[in-house]
């Protein structure tokens, strides 16, 4: 992925040493909402790029550089303490099947897929599908981090929702892919990290709770939570993008969103029962990270929604636009 | 997995997995385009025979295995 601009201060900062060889560096002091701070995180995604992909012209040797780990250490740590301040500590106890499905059924907030089914113009449809595009284009693989950390049949479920996630052998039906020929379609840019530069911090906030779960095996049953919620929410959506995009005249790119209402309505099963239930009988203590792992998804896709159906409400586009006037350090 | 599986799961469709074929009414094939389907339990799938997860939105409800039946 190309080197987007810095936003502020902390990208600022990490991107000056990306640039040079690896070296020591002190993590700069805390700045900027840790839940959806542009600058923020847009510095963190950069850090976990680094296990990804990688960046163009940065060292691959600062994956693991000590001050690039404390500098990710020292955000994630920001990050998660908001998250577990914001949402209610649950108490581990009862059947997590059933209390999984009462945090999907819960969800109050507005209805992206409604409004994109109904009333999205494609202009609106098209920032969507870039701002989904910082998950997207990498689809499973964060959760693919928490595969050597299961074991017995939680691992089972989890591969076999993975093997059905890139493709089952086929490069063509890797769902990354798909989504690559869904931007395509839409004569959007579908490389890698394209529009990394105008996707807010809301989004990409998303994306970096994923790769924090998966990243930290501290965290693996909040993984499990996490991935179980995005599958049992991810059909119906699905089949509302789709109609939105029929509707919309661009039935060429539909292929992404009809495949994942097929293939998510097997995964919920899986990652609910064999996957997440199961983990919380092997290793009970895990309980309440998995509905912490699910109600942090809800969080963060209720502000993503919030942020995009609010900016196109005053007529304004819901992605990244660097202000001249930002506060940045010299 | 040498013989197919076919799992009612909870509040859920009907989990298939393993060699299986599907076809229609007259033996046509249908193409199942993955290793593991799920099928329509709730009957208001908009793609039925596979499952769309409408049943997320009607509170369907239903054992995770066998129900309802009488020996005899």
């Amino acid at each position: 992925m190309f080197l987007p601009d810095p936003r502020g201060p902390l990208t600022r900062h990490l991107l000056e040493r990306l640039v040079q060889s690896p070296h020591d560096f002190p993590s700069p002091p805390p700045e900027g909402d840790p839940l959806e701070d542009d600058d923020f995180h847009l510095a963190l995604y950069l850090c976990y790029e680094l296990h990804y992909r990688g960046l163009t012209g940065v060292s691959e040797a600062w994956e693991w550089s000590p001050s690039q780990i404390a500098f990710r250490q020292s955000l994630e740590a920001r990050f998660e303490d908001a998250l577990r301040s914001r949402i209610p500590v649950a108490s581990s106890n009862g059947d997590i099947a059933a209390r999984l499905r009462a945090v999907t059924e819960a969800d109050s907030h507005p209805s992206l897929a409604d409004f994109m089914r109904f009333q999205s113009t494609i202009e609106q449809f098209k920032e969507f599908v870039v701002h989904r595009s910082a998950y997207q284009l990498k689809e499973a693989d964060p959760h693919s981090w928490v595969i050597p950390r299961l074991s017995g049949r939680a691992k089972a479920a989890l591969v076999e929702i993975q093997a059905d996630e890139y493709g089952s052998g086929s490069a063509e039906r890797i769902h990354a892919r798909l989504f690559a020929n869904t931007m395509d379609a839409l004569e959007l840019d579908s490389d890698y990290g394209a529009y990394v530069d105008v996707i807010p911090g809301v989004s990409l906030a998303t994306v970096n709770l994923m790769s924090m779960f998966g990243l930290n095996r501290r965290l693996r049953g909040a993984a499990v939570g996490h991935l179980a919620v995005f599958e049992m929410t991810s059909s119906v959506p699905n089949g509302k993008y789709a109609s939105a995009l029929r509707r919309l005249g661009a039935d060429g790119a539909t292929d992404f969103f009809d495949e994942h209402v097929e293939a998510d309505a097997a995964h919920e099963m899986i990652a609910l029962h064999d996957m997440a239930a199961v983990l919380a009988e092997d290793e009970p203590a895990l309980a309440g990270d998995i509905l912490f792992g699910a109600r942090a998804l809800v969080d963060l896709d209720a502000a993503f929604a919030r942020h995009l159906m609010s900016s196109w409400a005053a007529e304004r586009s819901s992605l990244y636009i660097s202000d001249a006037s930002a506060p940045l350090s010299p | 997995m040498d013989e197919c599986h076919i799992t009612p799961y909870r509040d859920g469709p009907l989990i298939v997995r393993g060699p299986f074929k599907l076809t229609d009414q007259d033996g046509n094939d249908i193409d199942a385009r993955r290793k593991t389907i799920a099928l329509c339990r709730c009957g208001r799938s908009k793609i039925r025979p596979f499952c769309d997860g409408t049943h997320t939105t009607t509170k369907f409800r239903a054992a995770g295995g066998s129900e309802g039946r009488r020996r005899t």
